[in-house]
């Protein structure tokens, strides 16, 4: 790695703290910013002092803001750092959390809930995570022949179980009434508007975890996406180490998406900005760039969400908006992209 | 020493056989070429030899363990595998790539360190590719892609290393290349190798032993100016050859248009 490279890399892992904290003067409640940072700065130097400023400021930047922009942080991370793995795993750049059908389960999940149960709290969350994780199972036992899952049959495993799902949902907006079938869609763009530490503290765990796991087989993933064949000549156990990636990716994927709902372009772009700056696509530079700058650009992305107009614009549509022409400009800059 | 040895071995797909009774040994520093035309079952061969196959009957031993009773890590220790050149989907550098080979020898969660970029700039350099080091492995030639896989599979520290038609998509000049720092590379660090090969002639020229092969099944084994006879292409290839000497080595010359 050249010295260039490393600027680079230390300037892009610093960069969500900047976001992080620029964000907090960002959203729907009048305070001014000088205010804002005398708050943030009374609050850095002793959090539990009695503050002389009224109450709601607190309540705004620390029980609204802050959680907001910390899950949009665990989000990004979770969806950058899925992409990018699963791009090793299947070998394709052009690959994201979604494959396995983790999104249209998830969105079953959710549209069960909001249509079925909408009087139990906190069900939308838990059927989304589940169905989304259900789906990845379909796939995997779909895909599994003779105690192997060749990434061929799991690209098209994913792609009927998201058949089938989608089709599932299809049918159950079909049969709900206008009120609620509005609450179906909404879920679907993708939303952090119901963001608290409630739901920090739902999501953090496991996709901590989960990254953990990602960070340390960082490197394994290069061997991982070399193919099947080749990575068991070189000594790979290469279904239990897939397995593993694929549950990692899939627990960070529904956890985010069972409370955000379906945020995309995110793990296909990020990871492709990185490979870019950086000009390698060795997983042990570009798994922990992805996580902060996936941060990073999914903290923006609700900043945008929240401030463009006076009423909240679904994210999971504004990273759509963003992402998908920068990923067009990135191609045709490149003719065909990073990976030729 | 013997560090292959296959027995009675016979692979399938489905009804067909595609192997049959397959028996030979490779002895430290040896280097064996199979020799046959499309088809016959030589990269089927390898690829039972790397346990990536399970044969129906019959046995692989390396270096004197069954190998589909290891681990996969522990085989990687013991055979280097090298495959036809590719093309990556992600555009690794040569480093990148040749650090591979260290994989058997780390835990899940390991990264390399130290010590394995010394044993991958050592196989870089034992085949004189350690200049390309920071190029990205796809903008280099077939020629040093090839040299680039060997040099991995060196840096895995086997003892055996197949390789899988190493002169395919290579021009004149790099193939002969190939084959010289294969054979030396074998003598050198006292490696059994097997290696598949189209042309007669690089086996005469570079091969302690031969096998022959058509439909599966080993037609004659042994050394290669004994297998590689008029006869014998005959017998597999269906074609007229002649062998001339030149200056103390044997070569094949077809005889009739085909």
């Amino acid at each position: 790695m050249g010295s260039g490279v490393k600027w680079k890399s230390a300037l892009l892992l610093l960069l969500p703290i900047p976001a992080l904290l620029g964000s907090l003067f960002i959203g729907a409640y009048p305070l001014p910013p000088e205010i804002t940072l005398q708050v943030i700065m009374a609050k850095i130097a002793s959090p539990f002092a009695q503050s002389p400023w009224p109450q709601v400021y607190e309540t705004v930047l620390f029980e609204i803001r802050l959680p907001r922009i910390i899950l949009a942080l665990i989000g990004g991370v979770a969806l950058s750092v899925s992409g990018a793995s699963l791009q090793g795993v299947f070998r394709n750049p052009l690959v994201d959390s979604y494959i396995l059908g983790v999104s249209a389960g998830a969105g079953l999940g959710a549209a069960i809930a909001i249509a079925f149960l909408p009087s139990i709290p906190g069900v939308t969350q838990v059927l989304a995570f589940s169905f989304g994780f259900l789906a990845f199972l379909v796939t995997y036992f779909v895909a599994r022949e003779r105690g192997e899952t060749p990434v061929v049959s799991l690209v098209l495993a994913g792609i009927i179980v998201t058949a089938l799902f989608s089709a599932a949902l299809s049918m159950i907006k079909f049969f709900t009434e206008a009120e609620r079938l509005a609450g179906v869609v909404y879920w679907l763009m993708g939303s952090l508007a119901i963001a608290g530490w409630r739901e920090v503290a739902q999501t953090l765990p496991a996709i901590g975890v989960a990254f953990l796991i990602i960070f340390f087989m960082r490197w394994r993933l290069n061997v991982l996406s070399m193919g099947d064949e080749e990575a068991k000549s070189l000594g790979v156990n290469i279904e239990r180490d897939r397995l593993i990636v694929l549950f990692a990716t899939t627990l960070m994927a529904s956890s985010f998406v069972s409370v955000a709902g379906i945020i995309g372009w995110v793990g296909l772009v990020v990871p492709h900005i990185i490979r870019m700056l950086i000009g390698t696509p060795d997983n042990r530079v570009v798994i922990p760039l992805s996580a902060s700058v996936g941060a990073v650009f999914l903290i923006l992305a609700d900043d945008l969400a929240r401030s463009v107009t006076t009423f909240e614009l679904p994210v999971g549509v504004l990273t759509t908006v963003i992402g998908a022409p920068f990923f067009l400009y990135l191609l045709k800059r490149r003719g065909g992209g990073t990976w030729k | 020493m013997e560090v292959v040895r296959v027995d009675g071995l016979s692979f399938s797909y489905g009804l067909e056989f595609r192997l049959k009774d397959i028996s030979l040994s490779v002895d430290r520093g040896e280097v064996l070429v199979l020799l046959g035309p499309n088809g016959c079952g030589k990269t089927t061969l390898l690829k039972c030899i790397n346990a990536l196959l399970r044969p129906e009957r019959g046995s692989v031993h390396i270096d004197g363990r069954d190998a589909f009773r290891m681990e996969r890590n522990e085989l990687a220790r013991l055979v280097g595998y090298v495959p036809q050149v590719h093309s990556p989907p992600f555009p690794y550098t040569v480093m990148d790539i040749v650090l591979m080979g260290r994989v058997s020898c780390l835990g899940i969660f390991q990264q390399p360190s130290g010590r394995d970029y010394a044993k991958s700039e050592e196989a870089l350099a034992l085949v004189g590719m350690d200049r390309l080091r920071d190029r990205p492995y796809t903008q280099i030639s077939g020629g040093e892609r090839q040299l680039v896989l060997v040099a991995r599979a060196i840096a895995q520290e086997p003892k055996v290393l197949l390789l899988d038609e190493p002169t395919a998509h290579l021009d004149f000049k790099n193939q002969l290349m190939i084959l010289r720092m294969v054979r030396r590379v074998a003598k050198d660090k006292g490696l059994g190798v097997v290696m598949s090969l189209h042309d007669p002639n690089h086996a005469l020229l570079f091969s302690d032993s031969v096998a022959l092969m058509g439909h599966g099944v080993v037609t004659a084994l042994g050394r290669p100016e004994e297998v590689v006879t008029a006869a014998n292409i005959k017998n597999v290839y269906g074609m007229e050859i002649e062998v001339v000497d030149h200056k103390k080595t044997k070569f094949v010359v077809p005889l009739q248009d085909l």
